[in-house]
């Protein structure tokens, strides 16, 4: 089934700058997709508009088949690349905040994320580090049993040994029958987790592979990034 | 779920109005304990003097504060970072708008309503809050004016109504640029205030209440008729009422629409 399709896809920021260009592209459930490209070449973008952050100059988002409206927001579950929670808040705040909102939000699975990050249910937002922001906003996100992820930049803040931490986070709490797209940079660090890719270059879909198609190749992801986005 | 964006709404404002209410009722009790002391020396005279002064500046600030922290409250979570979550729920842009704007009312009304308290609290034993509560009693007793003052009070409440969507409007229309978006809210909320302007001309004319004004300072020369005059009265505040709710359903229905269908958090 497809859980996203994007058709002709336009997003032009004022009369010139065009952030995504016609971009066409579908993906299906039970995948985990990394959205990979350069800076600036259209990938929060992207994820916005799925979102409804933004609103498409042109084309078309169907998410399960619908328009990006409340129906799909119910489905989603989305982390943005900035901090999105009042720093007023303490964690157990933003959890009592989710399951508020959110009927798919699982309480006992948030608490047990945070007790193996170690990060402290009563602690104020603003009393935790950068990456401990993003920790506790990745474990809201994905203690959603959401039938779409989108993770926008969900390692770039935290420091290397906790990466494979939290990935296993994300890939042990998530329904395989779900979706996950990742967009980042850090390619090497989310390759083994990923059944396909999608790069995208100055807002346009350059390639859409499976992970068994890079494999027969005799090649990798990082590898193929590097040839693809040479300056 | 409008109920739910109340209550975390009311939850998130709470801190910072409580404590501003809080401060008001803080200065109030000291200006009152000041008031038992004789005091005979100048830096003791010259620190009660100081007190006084500073609940003057608060008690005339509190309105501007809690306006203020309300506008600022939309724009930080509404078109700002937290405004990822806010438009990432699963609720209609009706709700979110309403829940905003009940909230802003209802903290408003509250800061009118201490205001008033913190007064009541410093000259409750002085003749002048007595004189004050003779002359309303003497008010009330007729009818005619208690009619003109409840229809005054509806005023106030639709007006607070209608000046919150010009604010929420003009931020939902700066928010579609790309950069300078405070810029543009300003220069929005100076728009919509030109517009505003002429359509209040527009319906004092057509509507009858202009004449109706002049009408009503040679009554007042004259003295002549009470009932009339407050008859007269009534009409005009109440064709301003009918003005206020109209305009304020059109705000809400421009800051719905540009949120809804031009959001722009880039």
């Amino acid at each position: 089934m497809d859980i996203l399709q994007c058709n002709h896809l336009t997003k032009r920021y004022g009369s010139v700058f065009e952030a995504l260009k016609d971009v066409n592209l579908t993906l299906e459930s039970g995948r985990i997709i990394g959205l990979l490209g350069p800076n600036g070449s259209g990938k929060s973008t992207l994820l916005k508009l799925c979102n409804g952050l933004l609103q498409p100059t042109s084309g078309e988002i169907r998410i399960a088949g619908m328009p990006v409206g409340v129906e799909t927001k119910k489905i989603v579950s989305y982390l943005p690349e900035r901090t999105y929670l009042s720093s007023g808040m303490r964690v157990r705040d933003v959890i009592a905040y989710f399951k508020d909102f959110y009927d798919n939000f699982n309480e006992t699975r948030a608490y047990e994320m945070l007790n193996r990050l170690e990060i402290d249910p009563k602690a104020q937002l603003k009393t935790l580090s950068k990456g401990n922001k993003e920790k506790v906003q990745l474990i809201m996100v994905m203690s959603r049993d959401a039938q779409l992820y989108f993770l926008d930049e969900p390692i770039a803040g935290v420091d290397p040994a906790a990466r494979d931490l939290i990935l296993r986070l994300v890939l042990g709490n998530y329904d395989p029958q779900a979706t996950i797209v990742i967009s980042t940079h850090l390619i090497a660090d989310i390759e083994p987790i990923l059944d396909e890719f999608v790069f995208i270059q100055k807002g346009s879909v350059i390639m859409h592979k499976t992970m068994d198609e890079v494999r027969n190749q005799g090649t990798t992801v990082d590898k193929l990034f590097r040839e693809v986005f040479a300056w | 779920m409008v109920g739910k964006l109340l209550k975390h709404e009311f939850k998130a404002t709470s801190k910072l109005m409580l404590v501003l209410f809080a401060a008001l009722f803080g200065v109030t009790f000291l200006c009152l304990a000041l008031e038992w002391f004789d005091f005979d020396s100048v830096p003791l005279q010259t620190a009660s003097g100081l007190v006084t002064a500073g609940y003057v500046l608060l008690l005339i600030s509190s309105y501007f504060i809690s306006l203020a922290y309300m506008v600022v409250r939309f724009y930080r979570s509404m078109l700002g970072d937290e405004g990822y979550l806010t438009f990432t729920l699963p609720v209609t842009t009706t709700q979110l708008v309403i829940s905003k704007l009940l909230t802003a009312v209802v903290w408003l009304v509250l800061t009118g309503c201490v205001m008033i308290g913190s007064l009541v609290l410093l000259f409750h034993d002085s003749d002048f809050l007595e004189e004050v509560f003779e002359a309303f009693g003497r008010i009330f007793s007729n009818s005619g004016i208690t009619l003109t003052i409840v229809i005054y009070l509806v005023l106030l409440l639709v007006g607070i109504f209608s000046s919150m969507l010009q604010y929420y409007t003009a931020m939902a229309f700066g928010q579609i640029f790309s950069s300078h978006k405070i810029l543009w809210s300003v220069i929005g909320y100076f728009l919509l205030n030109i517009a505003i302007s002429f359509v209040n001309m527009f319906v004092m004319l057509i509507s009858g209440n202009f004449s109706a004004a002049v009408q009503l300072d040679e009554t007042e020369v004259q003295i002549a008729d009470m009932d009339q005059y407050l008859s007269v009265l009534n009409r005009i505040v109440g064709v301003q009422i009918a003005e206020y709710i109209i305009l304020s359903v059109v705000l809400f229905l421009i800051c719905r629409s540009l949120l809804k269908h031009k959001l722009n958090l880039q």
